[in-house]
């Protein structure tokens, strides 16, 4: 989308830039977290004892923090859908039926 | 195509994406320094994106050059270790802030929290040892590849619109 700053007209294309920037970074902000769950769960299941509780204890407050970001991802993509970049980027971006005649 | 949003006009699309490349792979080099300083952290990151960004690049521009996939290779394992290297960091960093948390609280220790203490320490000694095994490879993995033309391969694709060397 960089590259698009430099063909389209900032007047519709840049509050889609914006709108694609912040959502990006709310799902990164889940996806991260996401992604540290999954590690602290390998990690887990090759320790024990007390270590192995040690990050039982992480996931626990990693699980709180997952949850609540989920839920301000879900809230800002409700905001996106109110707004008017989604209208202004079908007019612009219109999508065509593909050869099976469905939607891409 | 509209209003062009920047005062650098470029012939096509293929002369802007080489433009872009350009200062990409530039700021690749810029970061080059940071590999041998463990204690640079944050510029190991950003050399981290921009590994991805000129991958990116070169996925769009190499259709069909030799060595490409060798070239495209290369990036991804340096993309693989650092993104390790950068995991690593943050669970260390996790169990740091909490041991700090654990420290500074004001209720006595009890059997509890020094058996939480004790397995936080554990575990931030094995993320340690991790990170340095990591950090090794990736130092080995990048000399080995400059040593071999990476550098040159990137330039002439990038500037002159060679063919990757690799």
């Amino acid at each position: 989308m960089d590259i698009g700053q430099h063909m389209y007209d900032p007047a519709w294309f840049k509050p889609l830039h914006v709108a694609a920037r912040d959502l990006t970074r709310t799902l990164g902000d889940v996806r991260d977290l996401e992604v540290l769950m999954e590690h602290l769960e390998q990690d887990r299941d090759n320790a024990d004892g007390v270590e192995r509780e040690a990050i039982d204890h992480l996931l626990a407050g990693v699980r709180k923090h997952h949850e609540a970001a989920f839920a301000l991802s879900v809230g800002e993509l409700a905001a996106l859908l109110q707004s008017a970049v989604p209208k202004s980027t079908a007019r612009h971006f219109p999508v065509t039926p593909d050869k099976e005649g469905g939607g891409r | 195509m509209t209003t062009p949003a920047s005062d650098t006009m470029h012939e096509s699309p293929d002369d802007l994406a080489r433009h872009l490349l350009a200062k990409r792979v530039a700021a690749m080099f810029g970061l080059a320094p940071a590999v041998h300083d463990p204690a640079n952290i944050p510029a190991l990151h950003r050399l981290r994106i921009a590994c991805k960004q000129v991958r990116y690049g070169l996925e769009m521009q190499l259709d069909g050059s030799p060595g490409k996939d060798s070239l495209l290779d290369t990036l991804g394992r340096f993309q693989t270790l650092l993104g390790d290297i950068h995991d690593i960091e943050i669970r260390r960093d996790l169990v740091r802030a909490e041991r700090a948390r654990i420290a500074g609280q004001s209720k006595p220790r009890n059997q509890k929290r020094e058996r939480l203490d004790t397995g936080l320490q554990a575990y931030e000694a094995r993320l340690n040892g991790r990170l340095i095994r990591t950090r090794a490879e990736f130092v080995r993995t990048w000399d080995h590849a400059f040593a071999n033309g990476l550098r040159e391969s990137l330039v002439s694709v990038t500037f002159h619109g060679g063919t990757a060397r690799q």
